[in-house]
């Protein structure tokens, strides 16, 4: 199923067969679209177009950014809720003009979530939080970049090759590019930046100019609920920490007190409890004579054996304590900011080369060329522009000739492995002609007509028959449709490189399930090998581990995941050794093997049902007799030589383990496993 | 506009004999004559010094269904087949190293601060202009001038081209070495290295194509971003080999079993798969990826093979400075880029850890101590490569992401014995020698100081092109299509191939 592959379930593939009703394939899309598991598989691909990471990029310090995720999140949510398209695209490029936020005296959900969407214009590399590449030259490369992954994922236009000079076959002129950039000037002004995330010793402004301190009730409930908690916990280390440091004192005075003359413990005891101020004569000698020997200073009492210890202890808790306070909840956002500066073309590129004034405008050739662009303030009296409001309004008009057509396409080839439109993010004169242009058409009017639903559209294309054929390649089909651009089969697919790492933490039984939230950080090792599988590290799935630009999981970047430079409109698929050692000898990947082979163990000791466990688990089908047969000789004949090489009787008991993780690992390592039908 | 991928390709090879050759010299290889006599017996039987024949693929085919490494014909025939980059990183200073400049013994601690101050990244310790603490002596037949901390490199300098008039538009290690890797200031761009493996494959299926030797004892400063696919697939980046304990990333496992294990689980995933693969005739991928474990079955052996150092004789060893404490890990590299360049590899890369270069104070010290680490095995790899008849097809070039500054940088701001130099982008020498560089060669030539790049300057591009030019490979023709643009190592500059240097 290309809606997503769920190894190590195989649930939803039992039910099915299990299901003997008429209608047992709707039930099964159905299920698989309800599932939490679309939204996050889908949202890889949103996520690609537009560039999400976890990190500034751009510099070889690579600053991270700390709020990205919670536009991942918003991704997700969006389309397991199936929100409407128009409404997603809405939020995500005027987000902030929705909604006044900072009139409403309660914020809803809804206004951060707005607000959240618009992080989508904040995906581009930025290098921007340093002084010093934080000139005009810089910010217009990343308006640039901004620029490029709204043309490419929105519009499905190439529209960069415009900034520098009108081309003679494009239909989008230099002086076009300039006016889509008037319209995002509110925001995107190379005169007024805001910096990105604060990088300390990179900067002398030492704020985030990004940040939106905006949240619901709730979630302010929620930190404040938490934080007096933890203030509370607080307070009682504090409190335990001075109770033993006058106990540590009290004793250090008894110890003290026994070296000097019995007769004079009386009266230090009096003159130690006497205010210095209020002592007589004879306190006052005492004191100088012994005051510093019976008291322990703070110093003192640090280095005292009986305090240390308790107290570094107690230390080390206030921190932890400390550290899960959650700070003011920040959206990293895109807002209007009123008085956009006017947008002149540059020519070549460069801004000491301005020529023309031109003011907000969409593509000429996406309009009548009579209708002006028209914009106005989102509300009576508001300091925003309303332009890209204006922009985000015409988009997703129900007869664009561009929005739905560029987003049927996109998931069209996500389901058959290229697109009507091969080149996704270059329709039109100078992209590759549509295969199938009526069907395009006729899909873009079901999917506007449906009210925009994704998943509609999901069901319409995976229940046809198209979707249904095989994938097997005849020489006749080969010969006539080499490419398969005219749909004789269904293409064969790799998992990509989350789908693998997924698989092999659910095959082994230990996918970490926990949606959202803060990315799991990654562990570098000294030799290069990046980390996110091991002992220490996160187990969750690989859309939530840290997307961070510089240093990505060796599993994930071995299996093609690509970097975002500024942001990737279609992957490619490398076929290399490196990926056959990685899984063949990488110590993770076999302690994940000895996961699964327990896994199996636990469920069955009879070697014919651990052969079927093993690929039900693994491919979510039994194997075929031939495979049956091969697989079950290889795990006698393994458990023979693990016996036989085994020296103590406690490992010649392990050897049917043994046995049986080799077999999943070479499952985990198969054609099988790998490719998807 | 997206091209497919058969036209992206310049053309593809694989006779279909070259199989069963393989074949042959994989027993020969095992026999008494060795790896060496296999690659001598390639070359001379079968005229393998040529660039196979190429022939575009059948149009029947289609298009690739993935990125791979097969040898393609280049662009015209190339003089080189291979490049050993032994990269400097930190800046090498030219003034001490292959660029004299007398004038500056004439106005030594002459303030000229004013004059640069803008290229001057610490001012607060900038001191006056400072003369090289070395004596400069022209050597060979060529006369070319090289100073007297790098006496073995001397010895060699018929073979090499000094160009002394590069130029880098960045003051700053990183952008620096964005520049000189990638073509820009900036990250995400695909490395030189990418792109000839990208242009012209491997001749070598038992390993990665373009090979990084870096330091065992730490990464370069930008670390693994110096060698990367950027927009390229990521078949096409550099491959770490490590020059100690496993060479390849998960080449071997961490822990060992029986042998007869590993093969009972190789011929089970083999049946499994060729099981799979009969389910489903005719798709491209299946069989790619039944290659892709046969070659990491091959690497296992080979890779340790080809680096194994144990096969050199005494005297070459001794030759590089391996088991010398001070050049051991260098020369360990150096030689290791002779046996990967012989066995096909395309492009070697070396880094040494940190900046041995950048030597900001303790000039006089500082800059002898990189030269005593690296200049024996350097002249011993060429000593090597033209002994052994490789030099003529590998292209050897060294050098750094920039220059250094004539005026003295004193940390302390008093103690000029402990004075260094601060990096200085607008001049700087290195060098190129074999695959059809013309030895004994100096090009272009500095200011009276030493400070920027004033007789025939040559520029990044220039140098990458000429690089490319080398191989085959026009820079302009060598593209990727990205987003609606043909994206070339070069970018939009219009760079000029160094012909004065070529032979």
């Amino acid at each position: 199923m290309t809606l997503y592959t769920e190894r190590g379930q195989g649930s939803a593939i039992e039910d099915f067969l299990a299901d003997r009703r008429a209608d047992a394939y709707d039930r099964l899309v159905d299920r698989l679209l309800a599932s939490p598991r679309y939204g996050e598989r889908w949202a890889t691909f949103w996520l690609d177009a537009a560039g999400y990471a976890d990190s500034e990029g751009k510099r070889s310090a690579d600053p991270i950014r700390p709020y990205a995720y919670k536009f991942r999140d918003y991704v997700v949510r969006s389309l397991n809720t199936d929100k409407s398209y128009d409404r997603f695209l809405l939020e995500q490029i005027a987000g902030d003009e929705l909604v006044d936020y900072e009139a409403t005296g309660e914020i809803s959900e809804e206004v951060v979530d707005n607000l959240v969407a618009t992080g989508f214009l904040r995906m581009a590399p930025d290098g921007t939080g340093s002084d010093v590449v934080n000139f005009v030259p810089e910010r217009l490369e990343v308006i640039a970049d901004e620029m490029d992954i709204f043309g490419s994922t929105v519009l499905g236009l190439t529209i960069k090759c415009a900034r520098c000079h009108s081309h003679k076959y494009d239909p989008i002129p230099q002086r076009d590019y300039y006016r889509l950039l008037a319209i995002f000037k509110g925001a995107f002004d190379e005169h007024d930046w805001l910096k990105p995330a604060f990088v300390p010793g990179q900067t002398k402004v030492k704020k985030a100019g990004r940040l939106l301190s905006v949240a619901t009730d709730y979630e302010l409930r929620q930190m404040t609920q938490r934080n007096t908690r933890i203030d509370r916990e607080i307070e009682q280390q504090q409190s335990k920490r001075s109770d033993l440091a006058a106990s540590v004192r009290q004793q250090h005075l008894e110890e003290q007190l026994k070296k000097v003359p019995a007769g004079e413990r009386g009266a230090l005891r009096v003159m130690l409890k006497t205010d210095p101020g209020k002592r007589d004569a004879r306190q006052r000698e005492l004191a100088t004579r012994y005051e510093a020997r019976l008291t322990l200073d703070d110093a003192g009492l640090k280095k005292h054996p009986a305090f240390q210890r308790a107290a570094t202890e107690i230390d080390r808790t206030v921190k932890s304590l400390e550290s899960e306070k959650l700070d003011r909840p920040q959206i990293r956002a895109l807002w209007d900011r009123g008085v956009p500066s006017p947008t002149y073309v540059y020519r070549r590129g460069d801004h000491r080369q301005w020529s023309h004034l031109v003011g907000p405008g969409v593509p000429s050739v996406l309009t009548d060329g009579k209708t002006p662009f028209r914009y106005q303030p989102p509300w009576p009296g508001a300091s925003q522009t309303g332009r890209r409001l204006a922009l985000a309004r015409w988009l997703i008009e129900p007869n664009h000739p561009l929005t739905s057509r560029v987003m049927v396409n996109r998931i069209w080839k996500h389901h058959f492995g290229r697109g009507i439109v091969q080149s996704l993010d270059n329709f039109g004169k100078l992209g590759s002609r549509p295969t199938h242009p009526q069907l395009l058409d006729w899909l873009a009017n079901r999917f506007v007509r449906s009210g925009w639903s994704l998943k509609s559209l999901h069901r319409l294309m995976i229940t046809s028959s198209v979707y249904r054929q095989s994938s097997r390649v005849t020489p006749q089909r080969l010969q006539k449709d080499p490419e398969n651009q005219w749909l004789t089969r269904m293409p064969l697919r790799r998992l990509d490189a989350e789908q693998l790492r997924d698989s092999l933490l659910a095959v082994a039984g230990v996918l970490d399930e926990r949606p959202f939230g803060r990315p799991d950080a990654v562990d570098v090792r000294k030799d290069g090998l990046v980390t996110s599988i091991g002992k220490r590290g996160s187990r969750r799935r690989s859309l939530y581990v840290r997307h961070r630009r510089k240093e990505m999981p060796t599993v994930l970047e071995t299996f093609d995941l690509p970097q975002m430079t500024p942001a990737c409109q279609q992957r490619t698929d490398s076929t290399v050794a490196q990926q056959a050692l990685f899984l063949l000898n990488n110590a993770a990947v076999r302690e994940l093997s000895r996961d699964f082979s327990r896994r199996v163990l636990s469920f069955t000791a009879d070697p014919v049902a651990q052969v079927e466990r093993v690929y039900r688990t693994a491919v979510g089908r039994s194997p075929n007799d031939e495979e049956r047969q091969i697989a079950l000789a290889s795990l006698l004949q393994l458990e023979a030589e693990f016996a036989t090489a085994a020296v103590e009787s406690a490992e010649r008991q392990r050897s049917a383990e043994e046995a049986l993780a080799v077999l999943c690992h070479t499952l985990m390592n198969s054609a099988a496993f790998l490719f998807v039908d | 506009m997206t091209a497919t991928i058969s036209e992206r390709r310049i053309a593809t090879v694989d006779p279909p004999a070259r199989q069963s050759r393989r074949g042959f010299f994989q027993r020969a290889a095992d026999g008494v004559h060795g790896a060496a006599l296999t690659y001598l017996l390639s070359r001379d039987l079968f005229g393998y010094d040529k660039l196979p024949h190429a022939e575009p693929l059948p149009a029947s085919a289609g298009p690739r269904s993935a990125y791979e490494l097969t040898p393609r014909r280049p662009h015209f025939p190339g003089r080189a087949r291979s490049v050993i980059h032994l990269f400097m990183n930190g800046g090498p200073s030219q003034v001490d190293l292959f660029d004299p400049k007398p004038t500056l013994d004439k106005l030594h601690g002459q303030s000229y601060f004013s004059k640069i101050a803008q290229d001057v990244s610490s001012p607060q310790q900038a001191g006056g202009l400072l003369r090289s603490p070395y004596k400069f002596a022209q050597h060979g037949d060529s006369g070319t001038i090289v100073s007297e901390v790098m006496p073995h490199l001397a010895r060699q300098v018929d073979n090499i081209a000094v160009i002394r008039s590069m130029y880098n538009s960045h003051p700053n290690h990183e952008p620096a070495l964005f520049k000189i890797h990638s073509g820009r200031l900036l990250p995400g761009r695909p490395a030189l290295g990418a792109w000839v493996v990208y242009g012209l494959g491997s001749e070598n299926r038992s390993l990665p194509a373009y090979v990084v030797l870096d330091d065992p004892l730490g990464l370069p400063v930008n670390t693994v971003q110096n060698w990367q696919a950027g927009f390229l697939p990521p078949v096409y980046q550099g491959s770490r080999v490590r020059s100690t304990g496993s060479p390849i990333l998960n080449l071997k496992p961490e822990e060992q079993r029986p042998p007869v294990i590993d093969r009972l689980q190789e011929d089970l995933l083999s049946r499994l798969d060729e099981i799979h693969r009969r389910q489903r005739p005719g798709m491209l991928q299946l069989d790619a990826r039944i290659k892709s474990y046969e070659l990491a079955a091959r690497m296992q052996l080979e890779a340790s093979d080809a680096l194994d150092l144990g096969q050199e004789s005494q005297r070459t060893l001794e030759m590089y400075g391996v088991g010398n404490k001070t050049t051991d890990s260098y020369a360990r590299r150096c030689l290791m880029a002779r046996r990967l360049v012989e066995r096909g590899v395309r492009f070697v890369q070396l880094y040494i850890n940190g900046q041995i270069w950048d030597n900001h104070n303790n000039l006089q010290s500082g800059l002898k101590a990189a030269c005593d680490r690296t200049d024996q095995p350097v002249a011993a790899l060429l000593t090597d490569l033209k002994q052994r008849g490789l030099l003529n097809e590998t292209l050897v070039v060294w050098g750094g992401e920039f220059g250094r500054l004539p005026i003295a940088q004193i940390p302390d701001g008093k103690d000029l014995s402990s004075s260094g130099r601060d990096h200085g982008p607008r001049g700087f020498s290195l060098w190129m020698a074999g695959g059809g560089i013309k030895g004994g060669v100096t090009y272009g030539g500095t200011d009276e100081i030493g400070f920027a790049a004033a007789e025939n300057p040559v520029s990044i591009a220039d140098w990458h092109a000429t690089i490319l030019h080398q191989l085959g490979l026009h820079h302009e023709r060598l593209f990727f299509d990205r987003n609606g643009l043909h994206e070339k190592l070069t970018d939009t500059f219009k760079p000029r191939i160094v012909k004065e240097i070529l032979a």
